[in-house]
């Protein structure tokens, strides 16, 4: 990825690897275009014990533009997670702020599976899932 | 997805991405943040660049954190020799200050917003023409091109912002004019007047209109106009600018007196 942002995407990369917060690690960033984050449910959490990878891509218009990220694996079974690793998380669309990094999203990943009550798939999801087949759910809105 | 599970998405993610929900998160961020007191703390003479820091954190995490302060502040005494490192580590941290808020870098053409929020030029350009709400990029405050204030430093930049046609100049500075009040009383009345008090309220008395008619209700503006420029209190012991308002409101209210005199008169 040749572009200028590189540069903040190194630091970000860095940062992580260096003091990442607990329950969060990299995985695979070999490539500065996708990355794989593990996240572990947090404790007292529905989600405790469980554990998830995330895959960000970014492409040129980072961070102007959201990074894509799904859960690659098997994606935990929530409210707002659908079947196929897609996110429905505002922040990574309409909501989106280029003083967002990756690790804000992860934390917010975190919040949302922690603050679940109930571990249930949307009420669309097969729906969804039948209709983003191969999509990037920046275009399945 | 339908709209109403979105609608409820959009509510649960729009509080911060810092807001956690469990004890555990909340440990961790806390931890982090203990983490960055820590950093701060040992280089103690500088502590301004965590600030913000720590005021993202709880009441609780504060005043853990004074303790950790003092901690630090004992193992400095009896470790001198790492101070040097220290010292260039206070280099780069003191730097993070000035990082443009979307690039992460150190600033090219600083420019901050209304809320005091710092970018390069470059950078909120494009991110203001990418994004149709105008919204900063930290707080979600409102920004528009035109209320970003420039930062100029001493010394120039080494490179011509120009020289990238897709970005157009930072907008320039925007001084307060001086105040026109001041302005004005300098102008009209030079020290000649100005120097004895009767002189200069009878020479404002005189441009009034009407006078000859109602003196008591057509514009009668008598300006004290204070002869001392040092002294900024008059000889009612009241602040000028008060001193000027109240004169002329109350010319005012007389003039629309002596509209209403008038005009009962000639109906009657």
């Amino acid at each position: 990825m040749a572009t200028r942002y590189a540069k903040r995407l190194q630091k970000e990369l860095m940062e992580l690897q260096v003091s990442p917060p607990t329950g969060i690690r990299v995985e695979e960033a070999n490539d500065l275009s996708r990355w794989v984050i593990g996240i572990d449910g947090t404790t007292g959490s529905l989600y405790q014990g469980e554990k998830f990878s995330l895959q960000f891509r970014f492409n040129d218009g980072y961070p102007l533009e959201a990074p894509e990220v799904i859960f690659i694996g098997k994606p935990p079974v929530h409210p707002h997670i659908y079947g196929n690793g897609h996110i429905c998380l505002s922040i990574l669309y309409d909501h989106w702020s280029p003083a967002l990094t990756v690790l804000s999203i992860c934390l917010s990943i975190l919040s949302m599976l922690s603050s679940c009550t109930e571990k249930v798939r949307p009420v669309d999801d097969s729906v969804y899932v039948s209709r983003a087949v191969g999509k990037s759910p920046k275009d399945t809105r | 997805m339908s709209d109403d599970v979105e609608n409820n998405h959009e509510q649960n993610s729009v509080p911060n991405d810092q807001s956690l929900n469990t004890t555990d998160d909340i440990s961790t961020v806390r931890r982090r943040n203990l983490n960055r007191v820590n950093e701060s703390s040992d280089k103690n003479e500088q502590p301004q660049p965590m600030i913000e820091e720590i005021d993202e954190t709880t009441s609780t995490t504060t005043t853990t954190s004074t303790t950790t302060t003092n901690n630090n502040n004992n193992n400095k005494n009896t470790n001198p020799e790492t101070k040097e490192q220290e010292n260039t580590e206070e280099e780069k941290e003191s730097n993070n200050q000035f990082e443009c808020n979307i690039c992460f870098d150190d600033v090219s053409e600083p420019v901050v917003t209304q809320c005091g929020h710092l970018f390069c030029w470059s950078c909120i350009f494009q991110w203001l023409q990418y994004n149709a709400s105008q919204q900063c990029p930290v707080c979600k405050a409102p920004v528009t091109e035109e209320k970003l204030i420039p930062i100029y430093g001493r010394g120039s930049n080494a490179t011509d912002p120009r020289k990238n046609r897709s970005i157009p100049q930072r907008p320039p500075g925007r001084p307060e004019q001086v105040r026109p009040n001041q302005n004005n009383s300098n102008r009209t009345y030079p020290d000649v007047f100005g120097a004895n008090q009767w002189n200069t309220q009878f020479g404002n008395v005189s441009i009034s209109a009407g006078f000859g008619l109602f003196p008591g209700l057509f514009g009668l503006h008598f300006y004290q106009q204070n002869n001392n420029n040092n002294n900024s209190i008059n000889n009612n012991g009241r602040p000028q600018n008060s001193a000027d308002f109240e004169s002329l409101l109350l010319s005012r209210i007389f003039f629309a007196i002596g509209i209403i005199i008038l005009f009962f008169i000639l109906v009657n």
